[in-house]
């Protein structure tokens, strides 16, 4: 499920936005404003984004048309993360019993 | 609340942005619907609000044009209401947009509209290819360019477009420990797009500064390969490849394995016109890019009054055709609803017919070059079509082996298209299978789209019913 060591912001040549915390099933993750939520997991290390029929899905398409990433954000369900923009304090849940459980 | 303009584009792409300029600049009252934050769409997408991208090697050789773009714009922003972050989701009578923002329903009434959509990428499957780490490669490259984040250390690129090599230049630039470039389209075929690549000025330096930066760290070239399955548990873990025969079929034996993080899938792209199949628009089979598209005449004017469409979305041209077709459209409207003289328009459309014309040949040819051959649509029984709903090749074919002939039928009798998607991804693949057990591409047709495009909440109707909808 983590896989922390290999997603990398890349530092020379990026100025980001300011530091943010976001909430992912609980747990508190650092981001940086501008980023979207798919940016910000990845980054966490969570590729896992929802299950299909028990088999795991991730981001796919990256740009709000494929429903992969969909997940509940700030109470609103089926929210595409991969055009949601982080908020210091979001929430964001996995829409799958099965993600939370595991994680 | 409803609101009410002359003019009324949907999508801040290259069309989309261009017809908004031609058209304000004749004085006509536009408004844009954006489903982004920011302008410029896919192709022109802009550095997030609080990032600034401080070194050239991070963006693409095409990002100048498009800042120019987004400046002239600018200037003409006390015509131009841009609605961000806004969805559309419906249409009322072909007089209506129905869109999603803020959390509210707006209603957006128009005079005239334009329809500029976009593209998708088009989805090829495997076995294995709905394994967390697989992407689009236009989405790896928003990731990596857009967002800074490099989301794996090894890469490879699969597909058949121009734009695995564009994606791979980024990835390099990036840091990329690793990057692999498995293209069906072999070096050969590629060959007779050097005249064109030589004679025109933009694609030359395009062409150089990517290959700079391939071969500058060195790329891993697999030609002409795809990638035949992929596997993992949790996320991809190692891809096979396999060379294609002339039909792209995978010829057996020839599979080779390589370990990666990420994988980036660029099929071409497909027309984006979920508005454009709403409103009624007439369409046509392209039976060398194997999409639907809508008709329309010269000046981007569709079957149905007062709509045209505009850019990808009538069929892929890339990003200076759907330039060409914004500003025809813009300036045809302009002269219909009498904000410019006969004079300006003949003068002015001249100019740019002649010159979408000159364009249209080379991107003709790079069309032919990279379209999908079926060799690619051999499935294994047990790959998913159907991402959402998890439906395999097998149980699509069953569902025709029972008989079905038109795809709204199969998508009844398999449940393919019924998921949050709505048939965005697969669409396209039951189609080729469909093609594939010789049903006719005229019985086939396409999917009949009903509002909502997408998910809205329910009680966001209920609040709309009761607040600000009186009608």
């Amino acid at each position: 499920m983590y896989d922390k060591s290999l997603a990398m912001r890349q530092k020379k040549g990026f100025k980001r936005g300011e530091l943010v915390k976001i909430v992912y099933n609980g747990q508190i993750i650092s981001a940086y404003k501008g980023e979207t939520i798919a940016t910000a997991l990845i980054a966490a290390g969570h590729l896992v984004s929802g299950y299909s029929h028990s088999q795991p899905r991730g981001v796919y398409c990256n740009i709000g048309i494929c429903h992969s990433c969909a997940m509940k954000v700030n109470g609103i369900g089926n929210t595409r993360i991969c055009k949601t923009l982080v908020t210091d304090g979001c929430q964001i849940e996995s829409q799958n019993d099965r993600l939370r459980e595991i994680e | 609340m409803t609101h009410h303009y002359k003019a009324v584009i949907l999508g801040a792409g290259p069309a989309g942005l261009s017809a908004a300029v031609e058209l304000a600049r004749s004085g006509t009252e536009v408004a844009i619907v954006e489903d982004n934050p920011d302008v410029g769409g896919q192709v022109y997408r802009q550095p997030p609000e609080g990032f600034i991208i401080k070194e050239e090697k991070h963006l693409v050789a095409r990002h100048k044009i498009g800042h120019q773009l987004i400046q002239n714009l600018k200037k003409l922003s006390g015509k131009i209401s841009i609605v961000h972050n806004a969805y559309t989701w419906g249409l009322c009578n072909n007089k209506c947009l129905a869109v999603l923002h803020n959390g509210k329903i707006n209603l957006i009434e128009f005079d005239k509209l334009f329809l500029c959509e976009g593209a998708i990428e088009r989805s090829i499957p495997f076995r294995g290819w709905t394994l967390p780490g697989i992407m689009t490669a236009g989405g790896l490259q928003k990731m990596v360019i857009n967002q800074g984040l490099l989301p794996g250390k090894r890469f490879l690129l699969a597909g058949s477009s121009p734009l695995l090599l564009s994606v791979a230049a980024s990835l390099v630039a990036a840091g990329a420990e690793f990057v692999g470039v498995c293209e069906a389209t072999s070096y050969l075929a590629n060959l007779r797009l050097l005249p064109n690549i030589l004679t025109h000025g933009s694609l030359l330096s395009e062409f150089i500064s990517m290959q700079q930066k391939l071969l500058r760290r060195s790329v891993k070239f697999y030609r002409p390969y795809t990638i035949a399955s992929a596997e993992g548990e949790a996320k991809v873990r190692k891809a096979i490849l396999a060379k294609l025969d002339n039909s792209w079929v995978p010829i057996p034996g020839s599979e080779t394995q390589i370990d990666i993080d990420i994988v980036g899938l660029g099929f071409g792209f497909l027309p984006h016109a979920r508005l454009a199949r709403l409103c009624g628009c007439d369409h046509v089979y392209d039976p060398l890019q194997k999409y639907w598209k809508p008709m329309t005449d010269q000046y981007m004017q569709s079957s149905q009054p007062n709509i045209y469409i505009a850019g990808d979305s009538k069929g892929i041209g890339g990003a200076d055709v759907a330039e060409l077709d914004g500003r025809i459209a813009g300036m045809h409207a302009a002269f219909e609803l009498g904000n410019i003289t006969q004079r300006e328009f003949s003068d002015q459309m001249n100019v740019l017919l002649n010159k979408k014309l000159r364009i249209k040949k080379y991107v003709l040819l790079l069309n032919q070059i990279f379209a999908p051959r079926d060799g690619l649509y051999d499935l294994d029984g047990d790959t998913i079509v159907c991402r959402c709903e998890g439906i395999t090749a097998k149980e699509i074919l069953a569902g025709i082996d029972l008989g079905a002939r038109d795809i709204n039928e199969l998508k009844r009798i398999t449940r393919f298209g019924m998921g949050l998607c709505q048939g965005r991804t697969c669409e396209s693949i039951v189609t080729q299978l469909m093609i594939q057990r010789d049903v006719s591409i005229n019985k086939i047709g396409y999917l009949n789209l009903r509002p909502p495009l997408s998910p809205v909440q329910l009680g966001t109707f209920e609040t709309a019913a009761s607040k600000d909808i009186d009608r």
